[in-house]
């Protein structure tokens, strides 16, 4: 007979827990990688380098998250095969590589005009004028978008339960067809998501306060 | 390849019209309730405002998969079935009134206190001044990111797919498991999304720079 108590389901969630911070941190540390070149190319005034980095930002952002993991874990596992966990991985690095790359985009155009006029009028090369005067202050410009696309990427892992990946919901459907109340396993999966979630959002909205004293905007 | 997509190409639309029917239905239902929210959320009670908080809190800080299963898989438990395009509709709902209750708050809070001054200065007070002065400036203030929400509502409507709610995602799905032409099918239907999602956001970015 199985145990369906709170206690024991909650041991039973706690297991895709793992899977899901693993998830949130991969793809967001891979979307990281992937972001910088893209919203350098982006912000490039060579056309060359700004319109593909363009249309590879508006196609990971535009193609929906669910479709997304849909394709690479059926369309192309077919020809390289893939388990849910790495094609659950590809997807949302593809995906919040877009969104970073957006708010890095947005850091960069934010930074005040007369910084890089400072910095030319100091005699610094151009490629100094960026890199130590324009990108430290675009940083802290983007760092709390950053944070909250976290959190928001914490809650979409969720849609990799779909193709299979086990996280905490998939654990959850689990449950429930092994007879647990469906109204308490997807309460504490949603507990599990908030005890993460509401933490990680208070961080944010702290690194908000303390960058927001700390820059000078457009 | 691309005779395919001429062939497919009727289906999706259908399933797209289903999308978009459900996308107008969490506006409907959605954009309301965050104005409610938003306007409890600054009430002057305080067990009023906590409650309503602790209310957007949770339903953002939820995946919206999970609410959606909650919905569909739980309430039944409790006497309450909805059908799966209701159950869609509600979740996102739901969700849509949490996060745009943030966005109505700002637009009430933006609408400076100077205002409700020169409004009571000239009679005007209560109920009047909110509807005829902060009302109509707070709502000026805020189109961009609510459209901006909405292109994300229309894109987590795929979502339906779940639980098996035959908008486009689900139809293109369908037709891979037919026709083994998995990784065409969904690139076509993600083509559809992204061109709709894009073409509307460069329109939500031109109405915003008109506005201000």
């Amino acid at each position: 007979m199985s145990d369906f108590s709170f206690a024991s389901i909650l041991q039973t969630l706690s297991a895709g827990l793992g899977i899901t911070i693993l998830m949130t941190v991969v793809s967001f540390t891979v979307g990281t990688m992937l972001a910088v070149p893209l919203a350098l190319m982006r912000t490039s005034k060579l056309r060359i380098l700004r319109a593909p980095a363009v249309a590879v930002i508006d196609i990971s952002r535009g193609i929906p998250p669910l479709v997304w993991l849909l394709i690479i874990y059926f369309g192309i596992s077919p020809i390289v095969p893939l388990e849910p966990l790495p094609a659950g991985l590809i997807g949302l690095s593809i995906i919040s590589a877009g969104y970073l790359a957006e708010n890095f985009r947005a850091g960069i155009d934010n930074v005040h005009l007369g910084q890089k006029e400072a910095a030319a009028a100091l005699g610094l090369t151009p490629s100094n004028q960026f890199w130590r005067i324009i990108a430290p202050q675009a940083l802290n410009i983007s760092i709390p978008p950053s944070a909250s696309y976290a959190v928001a990427l914490l809650k979409d892992t969720a849609i990799a339960s779909i193709i299979g990946v086990a996280d905490i919901i998939f654990l959850a459907q689990n449950e429930v067809s092994r007879g647990g109340s469906a109204v308490l396993v997807f309460s504490v999966a949603a507990l599990l998501y908030l005890l993460v979630g509401i933490p990680l959002s208070y961080f944010s909205r702290f690194v908000d306060g303390v960058v927001r004293s700390k820059v000078v905007t457009a | 390849m691309f005779e395919h997509w001429i062939e497919w190409l009727p289906q999706l639309l259908n399933g797209l019209g289903t999308s978009l029917l459900l996308t107008a239905c969490v506006a409907l239902i959605g954009f309301p309730l965050g104005l409610v929210l938003g306007l409890l959320a600054t009430a002057p009670s305080r067990l009023v405002r906590a409650l309503v908080i602790a209310f957007i809190e949770v339903f953002r800080g939820i995946p919206l998969l999970a609410v959606i299963y909650l919905l569909y898989f739980g309430l039944p438990a409790t006497g309450v079935t909805m059908a799966a395009f209701t159950t869609i509709v509600v979740g996102h709902s739901l969700n849509l009134g949490a996060y745009s209750s943030e966005v109505f708050r700002a637009g009430i809070l933006h609408v400076g206190a100077g205002q409700r001054e020169a409004a009571a200065s000239l009679g005007i007070t209560g109920r009047h001044a909110f509807f005829h002065v902060v009302l109509p400036q707070a709502i000026r203030a805020i189109p961009g990111p609510l459209m901006s929400m909405l292109i994300m509502v229309f894109q987590s409507t795929s979502l339906a797919f779940a639980i098996g709610v035959s908008e486009m995602t689900s139809t293109a799905f369908s037709i891979g498991s037919m026709t083994f032409e998995y990784l065409n099918v969904l690139v076509l239907a993600g083509l559809i999304y992204a061109v709709l999602c894009i073409v509307s956001a460069r329109i939500v970015a031109r109405v915003e720079e008109k506005l201000n």
